[in-house]
Formats: C-alpha cells, sequence, structure tokens
C-alpha cells in the first residue's frame, strides 16, 4: 500500500472483483489471498493479539463479500479493506472495553513474516543471536508502545508509518480531514517517540 | 517560535511536507539547537524501525471465512443476494416484483371481491322465498307456452327494431340491468336454467330450432287458428282455415299472434272452442328451458298476439262469467269494443317471458275444487294459488290473483307481475269497475297491496301503456332482486 493516491485497480483485480460481486465465491477467495497479508497486519498492529487479529480479519473478508456488490471502485480495494478492518478494529476494543478486557499485546510470542520467523527473516548476513535479540526486542518495545497510544493516533502510526499509506488514504479510511491527519500523525509521533524513547 | 513548536514541524519534515519557507526556516533552528537535532534524530530512528517492521504472515483465513459465511442466516444471505448487482441479484428482484404484483391485484380486487360477495349474500337471502317455489316446481313439465314466447321474442326483436325505439331503449335498459345482476341471478331458481353458459345455451338453441324447424316441415300445415303456428298433429285448431304455406317464422313459432286470424275467429264466434295446448314434446320442453335466456328474461315480445298466454294456458277462446260477468279470454287485437268494458286489443301488443316460468297450469279437475273453496271461502296455499294463477279457467285465474291480495306474499309477487299479462277479458260484467272481473285487474291491485308500490297499471290500458307499466314492474322487481328492500 506504498501508493500515494487513489489509482484505478489492476486489470486482474478489477476482473475478480466484478465476478465476486455476481456471486463467485472463487474469485473473492482470490481477493482474500491477494489482501490478507495487509488486513491481519494491520488488525495485529491495532489489536496486539494474534487470535483477535486474525478473527477480526475473517471478519473483515465477511463483511466485504455480503458488501462487495457496493463496492464502486472510487478506492483501491486494498483501501476500502483496511478502512473495514479500522472499524471493526474500534468495534473490538470498545467490546472490550465494555467488558474490561485487559489487553495484552501478544509481543512475546515472537512475530512470523512470511518467510519464517523473524529470526530466520533478518537478512544480515551472518545475524547473531543478539542482533536477533535485539531486534525481537525493539519489535516488542514498539508494540507495546502502540498500544499505549489512543485509537486515533494509533491508527494513523500504524497506516502511516507501518504500512505506508499516504495521508489522502489515511484520510479516506480514518473519514477526516488531510489536516486532521497531519496533526494526529504529528502529535502520534512524539507521543510514540516520548514512549519509545531510549528504548530503540 | 521555540522548540516545542519546532517540534510540530517535525513530522511534516520527515515527510517533506513543510512548505520551502517553513523548512528552511526549521533548518536555522536545527542548527542552533542540539535538542531539536537529537529529537529529530531520535524520531527518524523510530521511524525507519517502524516503517523496516516486517509484515507478520497472516494465518489461513479462508476456511474460516467460509464457515462463517455458511453460518450467515438464510434471510442474511438473502439480503445480501437483494442488494447485490443486477446480474446476480435480478432471479430476487424478478421475485420481488412478482410478489408485489401479485399482493397489489389482491389488495386491488379484495373490496370488489368483498362487495360481491355481499351482493350474492343478499341475493341470496332476498330470492330464498323463490327459490323454495322453484323447488316445488322443479321437474314439472314446461308450458309450451314458454317456447312460442321465446322464440317470438327472438324474431320479434330482429323485426321490429326500428319500429318502437322508446320500448327498444327501455328493453336495453332492462338487459342492461339484467346483465349488470347475471352473476347473482345465476344462483337464483328462476334463472338456474336460463343462465347456462350463454354458448352452450345458443348451440342447443340452434340445434333445437333445427330439429324443431324438421318436425315442422313435418307437420304441414301450420295451424294458425291456435295461434302458435308449431302445432302438433294432435292440437285441435280453431275454425280458421289454415293458411298455406306458412312461412319458415312462422313454422318455428314466430308468426303467433296475427291479428287477422284471431278477428275472423271472433267474428265467426268460434270462442268456446278450446285450444290443445303445444304437445310437451322432449325438444320442446328443451328449447321452453333453453330459451328463457337472460335476454328474453326481461324482453317484452311485440306484435305477438296476447293469446299467446291464454294458448299458454290452453284456454284460447275460453268463455266463462263471474259473478254474472261474460268473460272471453284469449282476446287477440281486435276484441271487440262491448258496453260494459271490454278490453280493445288491437295488433300491436307486448308479451313478456313469465317471470317464472315453466310453472304446469292447474288441471282441470283440481281447478273446479279450488273455484268450490273459493266459494266456500276455505283457505287455500300459497304455492296453489300461483299455480292457479296459471289455471285454464280464467274465473279461476282472477278469484286467484283477488285472493292473493289478502294471502299472498312476498314470494307472489313474480307470479303476480306475470298475471298482469294475462289476457282475459269479459263482457257484460256489472261491477263497479268492470275491471273487477279480469285476473290482471286483481294481479295490480294484490302487488299494490303487497309491495306498497304503484305502476299506474290500468287493466283496460291500451296495450301499449299497460306493457310499459308491465315493465316498470319487472324493472322494480330486478332491482329489488338485485339490491334489496334497501333499494
Amino acid at each position: 500500500m506504498s501508493g500515494s493516491s487513489v489509482s484505478n485497480l489492476p486489470a486482474d483485480e478489477a476482473i475478480l472483483i466484478e465476478q465476486a460481486q455476481r456471486g463467485d465465491l472463487a474469485a473473492f477467495d482470490q481477493l482474500v489471498l491477494t489482501h490478507q497479508q495487509q488486513v491481519f497486519a494491520v488488525a495485529l498492529r491495532m489489536l496486539g493479539d494474534r487470535d483477535e487479529a486474525q478473527d477480526v480479519a475473517q471478519d473483515v473478508f465477511v463483511r466485504a463479500y455480503r458488501a462487495v456488490g457496493t463496492f464502486r471502485h472510487e478506492a483501491r480495494l486494498s483501501t476500502w479493506l483496511v478502512s473495514i478492518t479500522m472499524n471493526l478494529c474500534r468495534n473490538r476494543r470498545r467490546w472490550w472495553a465494555r467488558r474490561r478486557r485487559v489487553i495484552v499485546a501478544s509481543i512475546d510470542e515472537g512475530f512470523d513474516t512470511e518467510e519464517g520467523t523473524l529470526a530466520q527473516q533478518v537478512a544480515d548476513p551472518a545475524p547473531t543471536p543478539a542482533h536477533i535479540a535485539e531486534r525481537r526486542e525493539q519489535h516488542q518495545q514498539i508494540m507495546g508502545a502502540l498500544q499505549q497510544l489512543d485509537e486515533a493516533h494509533r491508527s494513523v502510526i500504524v497506516l502511516r508509518d507501518i504500512e505506508g499509506c499516504s495521508y489522502e488514504e489515511i484520510a479516506q479510511m480514518s473519514q477526516c480531514q488531510i489536516g486532521t491527519v497531519k496533526s494526529r500523525l504529528s502529535r502520534a509521533r512524539l507521543q510514540l517517540r516520548a514512549l519509545l524513547d531510549g528504548k530503540l | 517560535m521555540d522548540c516545542a513548536d519546532y517540534k510540530r514541524w517535525f513530522s511534516p519534515y520527515v515527510d517533506k511536507l513543510l512548505k520551502p519557507q517553513e523548512h528552511a526556516q526549521l533548518a536555522d533552528h536545527l542548527k542552533n539547537c542540539t535538542r531539536c537535532q537529537t529529537d529529530l534524530a531520535s524520531l527518524q530512528q523510530m521511524l525507519q524501525v517502524l516503517r523496516t517492521m516486517e509484515q507478520p504472515a497472516s494465518p489461513e483465513l479462508l476456511s474460516g471465512i467460509h464457515k462463517k459465511l455458511l453460518r450467515e442466516p438464510w434471510w442474511e444471505r438473502a439480503a445480501h443476494r437483494f442488494f447485490a448487482p443486477w446480474p446476480s441479484s435480478l432471479p430476487l428482484h424478478s421475485l420481488a416484483l412478482a410478489t408485489t404484483t401479485l399482493l397489489v391485484v389482491v389488495v386491488a380486487g379484495l373490496p370488489h371481491m368483498f362487495q360481491e360477495t355481499k351482493q350474492s349474500t343478499r341475493l341470496i337471502v332476498a330470492s330464498r322465498p323463490m327459490e323454495k317455489q322453484a323447488e316445488r316446481f322443479r321437474g314439472d313439465a314446461i308450458t309450451t307456452g314458454s317456447f312460442g314466447k321465446t322464440q317470438t321474442s327472438l324474431e320479434q326483436e330482429k323485426q321490429d327494431g326500428d319500429k318502437q325505439p322508446l320500448r327498444l331503449a327501455s328493453v336495453a335498459r332492462h338487459k342492461e340491468a339484467f346483465e349488470a345482476q347475471s352473476t347473482p341471478l345465476e344462483q337464483h331458481p328462476i334463472g338456474r336454467e336460463a343462465f347456462k353458459d350463454k354458448s352452450t345455451l345458443s348451440r342447443q338453441q340452434d340445434q333445437l330450432r333445427a330439429d324443431v324447424e324438421r318436425e315442422a316441415d313435418n307437420k304441414q300445415p301450420v295451424q294458425l287458428a291456435s295461434n302458435i303456428s308449431v302445432s302438433s298433429p294432435e292440437s285441435t285448431s280453431s275454425s280458421t282455415e289454415p293458411k298455406a304455406p306458412a312461412s319458415k317464422t312462422e313454422k318455428l313459432g314466430y308468426g303467433i299472434g296475427n291479428a287477422e286470424t284471431s278477428n275472423d275467429r271472433r267474428m265467426n264466434g268460434v270462442i268456446a272452442e278450446q285450444a290443445t295446448p303445444l304437445q310437451e314434446t322432449g325438444n320442446y320442453k328443451q328449447l321452453a328451458t333453453l330459451s328463457a335466456s337472460v335476454e328474453d328474461h326481461l324482453a317484452p315480445v311485440n306484435g305477438r298476439d296476447e293469446a299467446v298466454s291464454a294458448n299458454t294456458n290452453g284456454s284460447e277462446g275460453h268463455v266463462s262469467t263471474v259473478d254474472g260477468a261474460r268473460i272471453s279470454e284469449g282476446g287477440g287485437a281486435g276484441t271487440p269494443h262491448t258496453k260494459s268494458g271490454s278490453i280493445e286489443q288491437n295488433g300491436e301488443s307486448v308479451n313478456f317471458l313469465p317471470l317464472v316460468p315453466g310453472i304446469t297450469p292447474l288441471p282441470d279437475e283440481q281447478s273446479s275444487v279450488l273455484l268450490e273453496k273459493f266459494r266456500l271461502k276455505e283457505k287455500i296455499g300459497v304455492s296453489v294459488l300461483h299455480q292457479a294463477l296459471k289455471a285454464n279457467q280464467l274465473t279461476l285465474r282472477a278469484y286467484t290473483a283477488r285472493e292473493l291480495e289478502s294471502q299472498g306474499n312476498e314470494s307472489s309477487i313474480p307470479y303476480l307481475i306475470d298475471a298482469l299479462s294475462d289476457q282475459s277479458s269479459h263482457v257484460g260484467a256489472d261491477y263497479i269497475d268492470p275491471g273487477m272481473a279480469t285476473t290482471r285487474y286483481w294481479a295490480n291491485e294484490s302487488l299494490k297491496k303487497l309491495t306498497k308500490q304503484d305502476f299506474h297499471f290500468v287493466w283496460n290500458d291500451p296495450p301499449e301503456k299497460r306493457n310499459q307499466a308491465i315493465l316498470r314492474w319487472r324493472e322494480w322487481y330486478m332491482q329489488k332482486l338485485k339490491f334489496g328492500d334497501s333499494h
């Protein structure tokens, strides 16, 4: 999601969307496989819990399947999916808050990556155990600090600095003005830096 | 600006979103502020770490998604399909459209159906007395008079279409009124036979006409003296010479009411001879039944000899006395006007199909018994009185019409209306009103008393005027059948 502006969908994706809109579940499955990584990652950053993130990611695609008929190609599909993800994550956190559930980020569980665990993925020519441990600790610190931010600030950090979304996309997903995104992002970065001061 | 203000520019500075002037201003500040340099470097480091964070591998989501989709309630799936774009939602949209159309039709038709049901119920209630009587008479032989009248009615409409626009307009009104109430009348015993499927009726009539025609061809010459040209070999003709060759119309019974024939007959003093009714052969019965169709039921039969009803009763030319009055029956066109108020009947007369068809005339032996009962002032059942209105003996008919004034009830109305067409006339009566020896006089009086209605029927009015009054009575009765007493 590194594109800086809303562009037309890839031709293949547009076809898949069209087929999914006709009720073709196989086409929709293809879309799931394409976007599940990003959806899950956002959910995990926002919730800090793998199981919850997995559940929310599934709900995102169920919602998307039900509402794919209303998708009008005005935004990228990924933008639309992340927007749903943000909403569901927000709802899930509120659900937790109502039940006084303590959110414990599963940062100790290790971070599986597309190519394996983080330890395996760190691409240093000769990753030392100390180096791997340092990266894991950094990761845990960041995730812990993220969960301390409030919802709006955490979402702009996740979307902008982790997922690489543009200001416009963030404004679309968050349904707010770009100026609001800028100011939120500025405050969120300063807060997060303060939380991580001396830990990175 | 102080350091706190410049720190707010760090974020857009990192994203290269500062304006050139702001960028230059921040750069100048950073040159002189080591603390801000440190903070910015720290921020950039943090962002670098965030951006280099690896994406976590997504677990397998598809199976879970499919399970959740399958767990979706059917109504949610249907709603999802319904709101999907056109191709996938087409079946549901079509179903919804069809259902909506059906609902609209049902809802729009409900008041009409309700109204019809209500109307039918009302008519059934209104026709109960008639139904009872029809039950009594069901299975009785149908008089041949019905046949003659019906056929004459059919032909007469064709022949006299332009002659009497006023009456035809009235007839048209009758037809419309009758057709408008055709559904309820189907439940009425009177119309039960007549309201058969019209196409079937028409086919059967055609077939029977052909049969009758063949039969008539074999029975030449036609007995005109009986005023019904289709007569059986056994029928006794009057003294009138046969008129040969008979036209096809006459063969079919359309030539009833030849004024010349009636006049001749009377001038010859041939009155007492009683014509034999038409033979109630199977064909005649069927045709008589079928002929009581909706239109014919109300249509007056123009130009038909008034003696038709007399023939129906088999009392053509019958003469008797009522309380000393000489009464002649079968007074066709041209009956001499007598000083005592005998009825003048010219050729322009109209007859109606009976509202209560298929009544067998009371047998003569019963008529005598009934007359004796009248003299003894014994009570007589209403149903017998109704039958007696079609008795052969006109004295009995006149007595009966008078008796119904006190004994009759609502069920007597159609019989009395039919009796208004009774053609009996009398000579030498000594009453205050000479009509008091006449059936139709008493029929009208009884009707007025029973119904509290008066349509200005005068027993000795010219036939044309009488027929208009009879039409009004019939129209009123049909309206009563249709709308009940509230009308």
